[in-house]
């Protein structure tokens, strides 16, 4: 294994590969910031330049772009309070407090520094424990999937401090938003009301820039001012010294767990890692100051430690079952048949040297863009300093565009705006819009889930299987806990879905 | 005071109906579909409608309660205001510092007449490419009351930028409006 690793590395080490990833990254960072663009464009738009290339030398470039937008979906997070992806949800809860508070800076560095810790550990874990995770992967099965989803959606209502209610009836919407379109397993048309742009279904980068982008900006046209009010304050020692890292060690280790263990899910390990390892922290921090979703460093911290760390647990069902762990993981999949590989089992005994090089280029690129994120903090910060005469209509413009440009449909603009006003009012009502993206996103999951496991397992998995049991048992504590706490005098969990709003927000 | 907390309640309550009704209509119509497109979609609406009713419910509950304790309240000075008044506290604590802004229940509605119906009006008039200049020009120099000069920096930049990543990088059709205009040097 260790030579193979150090073959891995040698493979990398040419002039060529350098400058490959240095562009990737650069490329990367470039378009993760933008709305309606990210990893999957990025990469999308990378795939032609690999044909011909050594595949090495592809890697070097397709994964120094997408590991680049894995943090950059978190500035947008932070610096407007919209997520970039839905993996990067979690950071607005107290990354756009701390924006408000004239904190960008601290937040953008603590994002890019636990990003590439997380991400260097889930390396680690996953060299050390491929073939442990194969095993345990290979356990879990549709039931398991289907009741861990059920827990992240009650574990984001439960947040909704006293509204709990509210937020589960978010998540039903956000679920039958995701209900629109053809039904995948009888092509039933579903909600579409004859509108035949809404056969495909509802986009999720249009819906998130219509939730999230324009109630925000309605926000920040009624409040006036800046995002932060204030100058930016960088006191230079304390950054140097990097005590938000420091201070939360132990922190970071966990998330990174949680980042490996619920990041190996395909397709949505990610933003089920952000919401868990955000409650986990938020839960078990005795005596937050400041208050979760009010601009505590460690809601900042502990999804981006996940961000970083599922990029291994990502790569693991890619490159061991050939079964892409995500859709980035899918056009990386794509290139690597392209270029004569063959992933999967055979690719552990075939390819092990290609399969170091990989985690190699991840390693460095984790390197590259945490510096890359450090030096470009401040200039991207300056943006919450921006009068928001100015600022709301560039992101409006900018967002609205990029509705546009995911499918090229007109209609799509339509939508993002719908839900954008709907998304004002909702949130201005109490019904969490987190809890509404993440069941937009796993709806459709979810579906599918269910119906596998009952047709194979019966109606009552969720009870008949010990995984599930156990996490059945997981989700009913999560509902109970907040009315459990209250009756036996414990303060109230603090809210951390602090999307700022007029009653929120305003000029220090 | 009381006038507003009556008004914050009123609109709390519309709300929560409107997404009960939302909930209802949906498991209306997901009884229209075949049997297993129905299943997910209808367990999802039911829960929902009971878990709305459920909130019906407290609230009520909750506003009795309220009522009752109130002069209870006075005298032990505990926070047992009911969702309306805090809802209306609230609001009072965060009105805008800045003189002269609107209030928040009017100035979205003018946010959105601002904002949004201008620039999608535009989109759908005369494409994408030239509605984002026109709009962040005249926003910029009417709403944020630049001069004319920084505003029509800010229009060119943008219009530069989407043009050379849409158009440019990404390829991609730019929607060019109702009467399919083309402008030299704007439209893609």
């Amino acid at each position: 294994m260790f030579d193979a690793a150090m073959e891995g590395l040698y493979a990398l080490l040419t002039l060529e590969n350098v400058i490959y990833l240095l562009v990737g990254v650069l490329f990367g960072v470039g378009f993760g910031f933008l709305p309606g663009l990210g990893g999957i464009v990025a990469m999308a738009l990378l795939l032609p330049f690999v044909f011909g290339l050594d595949p090495a030398t592809a890697m070097c470039l397709l994964l120094g772009a997408h590991v680049a937008t894995v943090y950059n979906t978190g500035i947008t997070s932070i610096l407007f309070g919209i997520p970039g992806a839905s993996k990067s949800l979690a950071l607005t809860f107290d990354g756009y407090p701390l924006s408000q508070k004239g904190q960008s800076i601290r937040a953008l560095r603590a994002t890019a520094f636990a990003t590439a810790i997380g991400g260097l550990v889930g390396l680690v874990f996953l060299v050390a424990a491929m073939p442990l995770l194969k095993t345990v992967m290979l356990n879990l099965g549709q039931p398991e999937y289907f009741v861990l989803g059920v827990w992240a959606l009650s574990l984001i209502a439960a947040f909704n401090d006293g509204y709990m209610a509210r937020g589960l009836a978010a998540a039903g919407l956000g679920i039958l938003l995701a209900y629109v379109g053809r039904d995948p397993i009888s092509s039933t048309s579903r909600f579409t009301f004859d509108q035949l742009f809404l056969q495909d279904g509802i986009s999720i980068p249009v819906a998130f820039i219509g939730l999230f982008a324009i109630p925000q900006m309605i926000s920040l046209y009624q409040q006036g001012g800046t995002i932060s009010g204030t100058r930016q304050v960088t006191r230079r020692k304390e950054i140097q010294k990097f005590p938000d890292i420091r201070n939360n060690k132990q922190l970071i280790a966990k998330s990174s767990l949680f980042g490996i263990f619920i990041g190996v899910m395909p397709g949505v390990g990610a933003t089920l890692g952000n919401l868990a390892s955000y409650g986990q922290t938020a839960r078990a921090t005795r005596n937050p100051d400041p208050p979760f979703g009010q601009g505590n460093i460690k809601g900042v911290v502990a999804p981006a430690t996940v961000l970083g760390a599922n990029e291994g647990s990502e790569l693991l069902p890619t490159i061991t079952l050939g079964i892409p762990g995500g859709e980035s993981s899918a056009i990386l999949l794509s290139a690597l048949i392209v270029l004569g590989v063959t992933p999967g089992p055979a690719m552990m005994t075939e390819n092990q040297v290609l399969i170091y090089s990989i985690i190699w280029v991840v390693f460095f690129a984790f390197i590259i863009t945490t510096l890359a994120g450090y030096f470009t903090a401040p200039l991207f910060a300056r943006m919450t300093t921006m009068s928001s005469g100015r600022l709301v209509p560039l992101v409006i413009v900018l967002c609205l565009v990029g509705a546009f440009s995911v499918h090229q449909r007109i209609e799509d603009v339509l939508v993002a705006t719908g839900l954008g006003i709907v998304g004002y009012y909702l949130r201005k009502f109490r019904f969490s819009l987190a809890a509404l993206a993440v069941g937009l996103v796993l709806g459709g999951l979810l579906e599918r889930w269910l119906h596998i496991s009952a047709e194979t397992y019966g109606p009552f998995f969720w009870v008949t299987r010990p995984t599930t049991l156990v996490f059945t048992i997981a989700v009913i504590g999560t509902l109970l806990l907040p009315s459990l706490r209250n009756r036996f005098g414990r303060t109230q969990m603090p809210d951390p879905i602090n999307v700022p709003d007029v009653e929120q927000s305003g000029v220090h | 005071m009381q006038a507003q907390v009556q008004k914050q309640e009123r609109e709390d309550l519309i709300a929560v109906l409107v997404v009960f009704a939302v909930f209802l209509a949906a498991a209306w119509m997901s009884w229209g579909f075949t049997p297993k497109a129905r299943l997910a979609p209808l367990f999802v609406s039911a829960s929902c409608i009971v878990i709305m009713l459920t909130e019906l419910v407290m609230r009520f509950v909750r506003h009795q309660a309220s009522r009752q304790h109130d002069s209870e309240s006075e005298l032990v000075g505990s926070d047992t205001r009911d969702l309306a008044t805090r809802l209306a506290d609230e609001a009072d604590e965060a009105e805008p510092t800045s003189s002269g802004s609107p209030s928040p229940s009017s100035s979205s509605i003018t946010a959105i007449l601002t904002m949004l119906a201008p620039f999608v009006a535009l989109i759908f008039l005369v494409g994408i490419l030239p509605a984002a200049p026109i709009f962040i020009f005249f926003y910029i120099l009417l709403v944020a009351k630049s001069s004319v000069l920084s505003s029509a920096v800010y229009a060119i930049l943008t219009h530069l930028v989407i043009w050379s990543l849409f158009v440019g990088l990404l390829g991609l059709y730019m929607y060019r409006g109702v009467f399919d205009l083309y402008i030299p040097f704007i439209s893609g």
